[in-house]
């Protein structure tokens, strides 16, 4: 596979996911009869998965590393995050409650940003050649991808009546768990591998300081769900607003300056020497 | 004779009467989860402060204004705030820990029929599918319970700021740190010129004297021409004896809390000044900054007027009339120096290893480069306590994935027709119906 026909392999999966996105929401809006629906979603999941994991794969395989230097690779590593996710919620909820359409939303805005970056391949620095590193990303995949699913279960939570509570509550609130799980991993991870290459744990770096903002917003969702014992559809309002800040916190270091953080991995941006 | 304190037991009592009176209100203030939210959101929107602060001020400032004040404030308010929660919340944790079920006598939440289940194995099996942990009880009753570790989870997730706490106050306290310039095969001999840099801690200064690190090889690896590194490595021996191989991003700990890892690099020449028949006058190893190429230093001869100017061109190449390089790798190194007595320049060349440039009277070559290397040091007894804490929060976090506590029970129905089944605390999932052929 060339580098070009890679590049439209990766703008078709751009296209994909919105078409299905914005296909599967109008189907919904129209109330297509739930069984067919739920059959063609599960398909197009399968689809826009194996999709987007030959093209994750192919990238692993020419660059020779996992896909984690610079924003084109972890957008196309949160992108696959995100679909895998969403297919493996089809699965486990026999699509009952679906977080397709909006999964694919966020997958294609994921990937159109991550698109309008430098997607040449270099080696990655030794800062970024460790497991702790892998692990560290990989849980912030995983948290993206279960964040993801719970904004989508907010939207139906907003749009949908009672019934909409009574169904997906149990899946909500899992989502949002699972999520907190995942986040708070790739935080501890990070602060073992920060320590590991600057001899501290923590330092306010930007990337940080965002994700413990993220962080604390959600707790606060889980004390007002748990202990508050404020209604779904309350919780989902202010789910959405977090995970708006969840996609600024992941995206929005590479906006500041060089100097200012060591997340910033895009080499174009910066003198990366190590 | 023996005089007695003298204690007032009025001001003894009356401070007992206000503790006694005032920690109700205390402890529901202070073990208010609105209070929890509300201090998570202060400490969120300072958190968002900090990195518009990060856009346009210099990491250490930042790091200077999250330990101020209003910061402190918080950090120690949400302390209080979860030790007095969980504190309030040990009789839940006990009661959440029981083996049997805690609610009887109390109304279910919901109840179910169920025709097809008809003996407590079925519903024994139906519970497991669901869950639960069922178990038959002496009366013959079958009741399930799931979600019972859930909120020892949340206990120990939370305990474990306690230790990020410490942890954090402990290093702020106790934090040694030290920079070391070694070049391939030198010793350490705690000579202050192989410091580069020290942050000694706030109690107690460390004593490097019985430090025993010897740099056996340093190997950088670049990619392609790129100012770029691949590896940088570094082979040391620690410890009278025991070889270990350090990079940046992996230190080797040379106790429970003291590790040394490589943290830079650069470029160690030797100069040899000689007469013009070849008897050696000086020579010398120097650390000096030269790397990335392009970047000059200088040094002073030891026992002459002269202060030589040295760029070091690592693979050489000639560009436009002019020396440059076409990568860092140390394939056709050369030496630009220039040399000045006072602010006169003397004489100027470029030089080649073996190479050397004459100037009056004498000669100065480069015989021989290698490589030196930045070695960090730090002392830090809290970090063990900081990765402790992290790790209570992940485990209660995993424990807490259950759920919350809840317990359905199976009742027999009369005449064969079936039993019923009740639930409390957790919802009923509206998904699954109950018929015979489900089992």
């Amino acid at each position: 596979m060339t580098p070009e026909v890679f590049a439209r392999l990766v703008h078709g999966l751009i296209a994909a996911c919105f078409i299905v996105g914005l296909m599967l929401v109008v189907a919904e809006t129209v109330r297509m009869e739930q069984r067919g629906l739920a059959r063609v979603s599960r398909l197009l999941a399968v689809i826009m998965t194996v999709f987007a994991t030959v093209a994750w794969s192919y990238r692993w395989y020419v660059s020779g590393h996992i896909p984690l230097f610079g924003t084109y690779e972890s957008g196309l590593s949160l992108t696959t995050a995100v679909l895998g996710v969403a297919l493996a919620w089809e699965i486990k909820t026999g699509g009952r409650v679906s977080v397709l359409p909006m999964a694919s939303l966020i997958a294609g805005g994921i990937l159109l940003h991550a698109c309008r970056f430098d997607a040449t391949i270099y080696p990655l620095t030794i800062s970024e050649q460790s497991l702790v590193v892998d692990f560290h990303a990989f849980c912030a995949w995983i948290a993206m991808g279960f964040w993801s699913a719970s904004a989508a279960l907010s939207v139906r939570l907003c749009l949908g009546g009672d019934d909409a509570e009574k169904k997906i509550g149990r899946w909500f609130g899992w989502s949002i768990q699972t999520g907190f799980l995942a986040h708070s991993a790739m935080m501890a991870s990070g602060a073992l591998y920060r320590f590991l290459l600057f001899g501290s744990a923590w330092s306010f770096d930007p990337m940080e300081t965002m994700g413990l903002t993220v962080w604390l917003g959600y707790g606060t969702l889980l004390h007002l769900r748990l202990l508050g014992r404020w209604p779904d559809r309350r919780i989902a309002a202010w789910n959405l607003f977090l995970f708006v800040l969840l996609l600024l916190s992941y995206r929005l270091i590479v906006y500041f300056p060089a100097w200012s953080s060591y997340h910033i991995l895009d080499l174009n941006l910066r003198i990366h020497v190590t | 004779m023996i005089k007695p304190v003298n204690t007032n037991p009025w001001k003894l009592g009356r401070l007992a009467y206000l503790v006694r009176r005032t920690w109700p209100g205390f402890g529901r203030f202070a073990g208010s989860w609105k209070l929890s939210i509300v201090l998570m959101v202060v400490w969120a929107f300072y958190s968002v402060l900090l990195v518009i602060w990060s856009s346009s001020s210099p990491p250490h400032i930042v790091r200077n204004i999250a330990g101020l004040f209003p910061f402190q404030v918080v950090y120690a308010g949400l302390l209080i705030n979860t030790l007095v929660c969980l504190w309030l919340r040990l009789p839940l944790l006990k009661r959440s820990l029981l083996k049997g079920m805690t609610t009887q006598g109390v109304n279910p939440r919901w109840s179910q029929p169920t025709p097809g289940i008809r003996d407590y194995s079925e519903a024994a099996v139906l519970g497991n599918r669901w869950g639960y942990t069922m178990t038959t009880g002496d009366s013959g009753m079958t009741y399930g319970i799931k979600g019972r570790w859930t909120m020892l989870g949340n206990f120990i997730f939370h305990s474990g700021f306690f230790f990020i706490a410490l942890g954090f106050m402990v290093s702020f306290q106790l934090r040694d740190e030290a920079t070391l310039c070694l070049a391939e095969g030198e010793g350490f001999t705690n000579a202050r010129e192989q410091f580069l840099d020290r942050k000694p801690s706030a109690w107690f200064s460390q004593d490097y004297s019985d430090l025993s690190l010897q740099v056996s090889t340093i190997v950088p690896r670049f990619w392609r021409d790129e100012l770029l590194f691949t590896s940088l490595q570094a082979a040391i021996v620690v410890d009278q004896g025991r070889s270990a191989m350090t990079a940046i991003n992996r230190p080797v700990p040379l106790s429970w809390c003291q590790f040394l890892r490589l943290s830079g690099f650069g470029y160690t020449p030797r100069y040899e000044l000689t007469t013009l028949d070849g008897s050696v006058l000086e020579s010398s190893f120097l650390k000096l900054s030269v790397f990335p190429p392009g970047r000059r230093d200088f040094f002073h001869l030891l026992h002459f007027p002269h202060r030589v100017y040295v760029r070091l061109y690592p693979d050489y190449v000639a560009q436009d009339g002019g020396p440059a390089t076409q990568s860092c790798e140390l394939k056709r190194p050369r030496f630009e120096i220039q040399i000045f007595r006072m602010k006169q320049l003397i004489a100027e060349g470029l030089l080649a290893p073996g190479e050397s440039l004459a100037f009056e009277g004498i000669k100065i070559g480069f015989p021989e480069l290698r490589y030196w290397g930045e070695f960090s040091l730090v002392r830090d007894p809290g970090m063990s306590l900081l990765f402790f804490g992290l790790t209570l929060g992940l485990i209660g976090l995993v424990l807490s994935l259950g759920g919350a506590r809840a317990e359905i029970r199976w009742r027999p129905g009369h005449d064969q027709s079936g039993g019923v089944l009740e639930g409390w605390l957790a919802a009923h999932d509206p998904g699954r119906e109950l018929t015979g052929g489900n089992l």
